[in-house]
């Protein structure tokens, strides 16, 4: 809006609508989507139940005035595939509510998640929350040439998750008894189309792609 | 709106950002504008005492106590302590100054 790239007819002003908070709601984690990045580092229920996303949070750049403010729905409806958070949330699984004109519904974070920029957000819809089942265990690599870019290709495993090598997350099934070359070969063969933009071309991405999945393989198994 | 302590009147555009009325209408213009984009942080105050980035809040939604500028850490026209902290050391980043109290708030002896 402030760069008038797009154009709504009216704002609404959400943040007395209850959106807020981080709980457990029938065994799984539910995320507002009016928590901020500050909420998820601070999060005890999160650091013990989905530890990965309070270590997402711990790199998002801007400072303490951006972490008080921008939150995980957010980064998710912005659909920026270099951002951390899509990546995250593709690796957790998490289950997107919805609520619109028609009611409620909930969708897979992999079908929300259309293409760059691109979500599966319908006219007068907005996000209310997400919701995650506990995995088990995590792993983490990112590659970041300096603390205030936006990173060439992070990985997340249980399974591994790929992000800003293409438009979407790339999932990667992950076993521990998988050898490196196996998981390369997973890898390339999942960037179906690589993603360019400024800071790096698709083909740099592809190919630095297997190396972060290994590294958070690796975190993964030895952890 | 309460602006450092007073209560100051504007004119307000409704899907407007902070940081402009702050500078033309309030004219406190230690408050500048930077990328407006959220990247930077020449453009903190606090929001109903919340330090937030016065390019990423529509001046609308800021209906709480109130807000604070740069002006309003260094009353009577002195600098804070922060403020005069960063002046004797070369410090350069605005906002961080606002960065800094924040933290001294939650964490009085952050080393």
């Amino acid at each position: 809006m402030t760069r008038q790239l797009i154009e709504a007819e009216h704002v609404v002003d959400l943040k007395d609508l209850g959106l807020a908070g981080i709980r457990r709601v029938d065994g799984a984690v539910e995320i507002g989507a009016r928590a901020t990045y500050s909420e998820v580092l601070g999060s005890p229920l999160l650091r013990e139940d989905l530890p990965l996303l309070p270590r997402t949070a711990d790199g998002v750049t801007g400072g303490r005035q951006l972490t008080l403010q921008a939150t995980l729905v957010g980064a998710a409806c912005l659909g920026f595939p270099s951002a951390d958070v899509p990546g995250a949330l593709a690796a957790l699984d998490a289950q997107v509510r919805i609520e619109g004109p028609d009611g409620g519904r909930t969708i897979g974070i992999t079908d929300f998640l259309v293409d760059a920029y691109t979500i599966d957000l319908q006219p007068g819809e907005f996000v209310r929350s997400l919701r995650f089942a506990p995995p088990p265990s995590g792993g983490r690599c990112k590659v970041k040439h300096s603390s205030g870019s936006w990173p060439f290709a992070t990985a997340g495993a249980v399974r591994v998750v790929v992000r800003a090598a293409q438009a979407v997350p790339v999932i990667v099934p992950v076993d521990a008894a998988d050898d490196p070359a196996e998981l390369t070969n997973r890898v390339t063969a999942a960037i179906a189309v690589p993603w360019s933009a400024v800071p790096a071309s698709g083909k740099y991405r592809a190919e630095i792609s297997p190396v972060v999945a290994r590294r958070a393989a690796g975190e993964l198994v030895g952890g | 709106m309460t602006v450092n302590g007073e209560s100051r009147s504007a004119t307000i555009e409704d899907r407007g950002l902070l940081v402009d009325p702050v500078r033309s209408e309030l004219h406190l213009t230690g408050t500048h504008v930077g990328c407006r984009n959220g990247d930077r942080g020449a453009c903190t105050v606090r929001v109903d005492g919340w330090i937030a980035k016065s390019c990423l809040v529509r001046t609308p939604a800021v209906d709480g106590p109130g807000i604070t500028t740069f002006e309003g850490m260094a009353p009577d026209g002195r600098l804070g302590d922060v403020q005069q902290a960063f002046w004797d050391a070369d410090t350069f980043q605005c906002g961080l100054c606002f960065v800094i109290e924040d933290l001294l708030e939650s964490t009085p002896d952050p080393s």
